[in-house]
């Protein structure tokens, strides 16, 4: 069991070099037991290859690379979160899974919740583990999509919350725009009324004069502000449905990209070619060896033969000044 | 000196324009890519003007040192004058042109006596000849620049030989082979891949198998190929590859070596008919043979084909006192104190039957001579 | 000396044995790009042959997933070559703890190394080194084969190639048994090598020295006989050494959680031991894994270094 003992927390209990007196000691554990060792150590004992635990009494058998920084202090949730890891990365089905049916998601949680308390409390670990393989091997197109999917719902979640809110702060900024303008106007038509009242004779048609250039005047930022929540209303990021985004258009998945000659002006068959210094080679151990292979060489010879046999160079030039 | 072939050459925007056109990059396009044929392929007139004007570029600068000469000279006789109207002329075109093609040989040679691969020496005579492309044989002498590319091309082709061995076997000094390495990469517009026909001509001798399939005897075909690669080779020493690509010249190469044979190919590869010329308008028309699915018009290809053949054909080894001659224009052109030197000594020999073109001073004694000129004057 | 005054020379980011690298801007378009001087004193025999095959090779190239030679120049004596600026390389990438990345990414890393490695096979050229380190990852999330200077030809086959190219982890066997007549096929072990490092996110097979390496690589795939790989007894090396059975692919699951099947077949493909038989870049690309979900992700959603 690792010494919880305080002074103990920051020594290294296999070269005892403590953390006080070299800062940079870093401490590593291994998932097959998470016995705390140092980083140095660690470099010192399997770095020939894999070697058993140094730990008095652990006979686990450690490989160097699947060492790791510790995360948390008690190995007991290092441990645990690394099941949980494990585990979630393979039973990571939500609730659309199950069509919205919550009894059998929940069931299915129940389920993972046992592995992970089997495999952290070391009960029934071989059929556990066994049980763990065998979901992934029968799930595993499952398993990759909805890796793909709860990143994309994640991606997707953050581009909503990033959009409604620059979307929020502009219906703001309009409606204290159009407050502003609402109160300029009325303090304009109070002054233009006065300023009218005093040349002219009705005054209820002054006021109603008035009255229509403001309401001419005041419509530019409610125009904006009424577009604006049609924008929010055919919100791109709402026509998501289940959290799903719809697949982009998709174009077919081109490996070479352009980057091939499917015209070949030949067509290669190497049994009618009698090329004597080519099939000298083959017979040689040391080309066999290298991996020599007479097609590629005839392939490429071939390629060569009519790789620029239709350019025309003088009338392509032509065309160019050079 | 700057070198940006890739954004800058017309025929690469050419290459962007149809890429976008279609995304499919075939083997042709790959071609076209390639630094041969977006830096080191030209037009007939293209490569006319850009040796004519390294030639004027060349003979500027001598006659303004041959003009220096006369005012630093007021006091020349008219028979001196005359000397050296004669003698000191700058080069021409053609002649640098000759004397280039001498050397460019003579690289071969010199490759055959060092046991060089063929591609090594290819690209040797490659990169020399286009050093001559931005360089004129009166700036910087074949002399010079004769080592550096074989050595240079040995180093690009992967064949390394140190410089103190190389320099040893070519009987030179370390720094003479690496004195102009620099410039030669300059001028090749540091690009060093080239695309010999030997390789096509491989490809060839397979498909030429295929095509004619029971109609051909082996031992006859590694005959053909034989005399094909020393075809080919002397190919390289023409400008027929600045103006076709590389199987282009490899089947001009195979009509000179066997042009019935090359016929019967051709003719069942792409579907060329060679007696009814007349045809050309129906013959393109024609679907090629399955497995050919791009269409070459193969009238035209064979017009093209026949073209290069041509020019290989015409190739004549410029014989040895032709070099000697251009050699010594050079040097007396740029040094017209020597020319007064030797009409002093036919004077002196008192002998009126000296061969023009006579055989320059070594330019060690040269130097020694114009010294003590200077001293005397 | 016009491109001397068209390139300005900002920072040192790096020197190695023959080179020192700048970041640098093209003056005409603010273009940001980095320039790689050659040192030209101290060889003895003239210019080096890196910078000959860098030269060589990146200007025949011109494809998306290959590093672009912008320009050359000379000055000073010196030779200096503009290329793309790349900020990031994979290995930073899979060093980086805080950075997490999906099955989705690392298909796109490959898919993107594979069309890049493709491009060279299909230009008859052999890249020799490569590792994480030299994909290089454009701002855009473009992956790049940069560092040509173990680069070459697929020469003639009657060429005698040296062995000793490609870092060691990344070094196939046949190269490790000192093979003179190579083939396209030691490219594309280490495409599979940084396949595995990726899905592992350590190296695949850290050998501490040539000799370990072997050892190293054996013990992880299994050591190789006569009847897979015809004629290995050729090789002086090969009776020397440890005798390790293969991994099954139950253990090759294990160590690769994450894999698919497809995944699986696919990197054993690159990894197959005699290289007769090892899967060259057309059939990786044409393999399931590409095809199957997830499909990979575009070059722009891709991870990208933290800025520090």
């Amino acid at each position: 069991m690792i010494v919880d003992d305080d002074e103990k927390k920051d020594m290294c209990p296999i070269c005892k070099t403590d953390r006080y007196l070299s800062p940079d000691m870093k401490f590593l554990v291994n998932p097959e037991c998470y016995h705390k060792i140092c980083e140095s150590c660690v470099d010192r004992i399997f770095s020939l290859g894999p070697a058993q635990c140094p730990y008095e009494g652990c006979d686990k058998i450690l490989r160097k690379n699947k060492f790791k920084t510790q995360v948390f202090d008690d190995v007991n949730v290092e441990k645990e979160v690394d099941i949980r890891k494990r585990v979630f990365n393979v039973f990571n089905k939500t609730l659309d899974d199950f069509e919205g049916d919550l009894k059998a998601f929940n069931k299915y949680l129940e389920e993972v919740e046992d592995i992970v308390y089997n495999l952290d409390n070391g009960i029934d670990v071989a059929n556990t583990e066994e049980k763990l393989r065998t979901y992934e091997d029968l799930n595993k197109q499952l398993i990759m999509a909805n890796m793909k999917r709860s990143r994309q719902d994640l991606d997707n979640f953050e581009q909503r919350q990033k959009f409604e809110k620059e979307m929020k702060l502009k219906k703001r900024q309009l409606e204290r725009q159009i407050e502003e303008e609402e109160l300029a106007n009325r303090e304009w038509a109070r002054k233009e009324i006065v300023n009218q009242l005093s040349t002219a004779d009705d005054a209820e048609d002054v006021i109603a004069h008035v009255k229509k250039t403001v309401k001419l005047k005041k419509s530019s930022a409610r125009r904006k502000l009424e577009e604006l929540n049609k924008v929010l209303k055919n919100n791109p990021y709402m026509t998501v449905s289940n959290g799903l985004m719809k697949k982009k258009e998709s174009v077919p998945f081109t490996p070479f990209n352009g980057d091939r000659d499917l015209n070949k002006r030949y067509t290669l068959s190497e049994s009618q070619y009698n090329d004597p210094f080519i099939k000298s080679l083959q017979t040689k151990k040391e080309y066999i060896a290298s991996g020599f292979r007479a097609d590629y060489v005839y392939d490429r010879m071939l390629t060569e033969a009519f790789m620029g046999l239709g350019c025309i160079i003088k009338e392509e030039l032509q065309t160019s000044v050079k | 000196m700057s070198s940006s072939p890739k954004p800058s050459n017309d025929a690469d925007a050419k290459v962007k324009a149809k890429e976008q056109a279609s995304l499919r990059v075939t083997d042709d396009d790959l071609y076209r890519h390639s630094s041969q044929y977006r830096v080191w392929s030209f037009t007939p007139e293209q490569l006319t003007q850009k040796r004519a004007e390294i030639n004027a570029r060349a003979t500027a600068k001598i006659e303004q040192g041959l003009r220096a000469f006369r005012e630093t000279h007021p006091d020349l006789t008219s028979e001196e004058l005359a000397a050296i109207d004669e003698k000191a002329v700058p080069v021409s075109t053609d002649e640098e042109l000759l004397l280039v093609s001498y050397f460019a040989r003579m690289i071969l040679s010199f490759a055959g006596k060092m046991n060089l691969p063929t591609e090594v020496a290819a690209t040797a005579v490659s990169f020399f000849r286009k050093f001559y492309l931005s360089n004129s044989v009166s700036e910087i002498s074949p002399k010079e620049v004769f080592h550096t590319a074989l050595f240079f091309s040995c180093k690009s082709e992967n064949y390394f030989i140190g410089v103190e061995s190389f320099a040893k076997k070519a009987k030179t000094n370390p720094n003479a082979v690496l004195k102009h390495e620099f410039k030669l990469l300059e001028s090749l517009s540091f690009t060093l891949m080239n695309h010999h026909p030997y390789k096509a001509l491989h490809g060839f001798f397979l498909d030429i198998q295929s095509v004619l399939a029971g109609k051909v005897d082996m031992n006859y075909m590694g005959q053909v190929y034989t005399d094909c690669k020393k075809i080919i080779t002397d190919a390289l020493l023409t400008d027929a590859v600045y103006f076709y690509s590389p199987p282009q010249i490899t089947l001009a190469a195979l009509l000179i070596a066997d042009e019935a044979l090359t016929m019967r190919y051709l003719q069942l590869k792409f579907m060329i008919t060679e007696e009814s010329p007349t045809e050309n308008a129906q013959g393109e028309k024609q679907e090629p043979k399955e497995g050919t699915s791009i269409p070459v018009p193969g009238q035209k290809l064979l017009e093209v084909i026949k073209e290069c053949k041509a020019i290989i054909s015409n190739k004549v080894a410029p014989p040895k006192e032709e070099a000697v001659k251009v050699t010594a224009k050079i040097h007396y052109s740029q040094n017209p104190l020597t020319v007064l030197d030797r009409l002093k000594r036919q004077r002196e020999s008192n002998s009126t039957a000296t061969t023009p073109g006579q055989t320059p001073v070594p330019e060690e004694n040269q130097a020694k001579r114009q010294k003590s000129d200077g001293t005397t004057d | 000396m016009i491109s001397q005054a068209e390139y300005s020379k900002e920072k040192k980011v790096g020197e190695g044995t023959y080179a020192v690298v700048y970041v640098g801007t093209k003056q005409s378009s603010n273009r940001k790009v980095a320039i790689k001087e050659i040192k030209t004193s101290g060889f003895k025999d003239g210019l080096d042959m890196s910078a000959i095959r860098e030269v060589k090779y990146l200007q025949e190239m011109q494809h998306v997933n290959v590093i672009e030679l912008i320009d050359v120049y000379m000055a000073q004596n010196n030779l200096n070559l503009v290329l793309e600026f790349l900020p990031a390389d994979l290995e930073m990438i899979v060093k980086d703890t805080t950075i997490l990345f999906t099955q989705a990414d690392i298909k796109s890393w490959l898919l993107m190394t594979l069309r890049g490695v493709h491009h060279c096979h299909r230009n008859f050229i052999l890249h020799r080194d490569l590792k994480p380190n030299n994909l290089l990852l454009a701002p855009d999330g473009q992956l790049k084969l940069a560092d040509f200077g173990l680069a070459r030809n697929m020469g003639s086959p009657q060429d005698f190639l040296t062995s000793n190219v490609v870092t060691r982890w990344y070094r196939a066997p046949e190269l490790l048994f000192g093979a003179r007549h190579y083939t396209g096929a030691i490219d594309m072990w280490s495409v599979g090598v940084i396949f595995a490092e990726l899905m592992l996110r350590i190296p695949y097979l850290p050998g501490k020295d040539d000799i370990d390496q072997i050892d190293v690589t054996f013990r992880a795939l299994g050591t190789p006989t006569d009847k897979d790989w015809p004629e290995i007894s050729t090789f002086g090396t090969y009776n020397k050494i440890q005798f390790y059975p293969p991994p099954s692919r139950e253990e090759l699951r294990r160590r690769f959680i994450a894999a698919t099947e497809n995944a699986l077949d696919l990197m054993s493909g690159m990894l197959i031991m005699n290289p007769h038989k090892r899967w060259d870049p057309i059939k990786c690309l044409t393999s399931q894994y590409f095809v199957e979900l997830p499909e990979p992700t575009a070059p722009a959603d891709l991870p990208q270094l933290n800025k520090k």
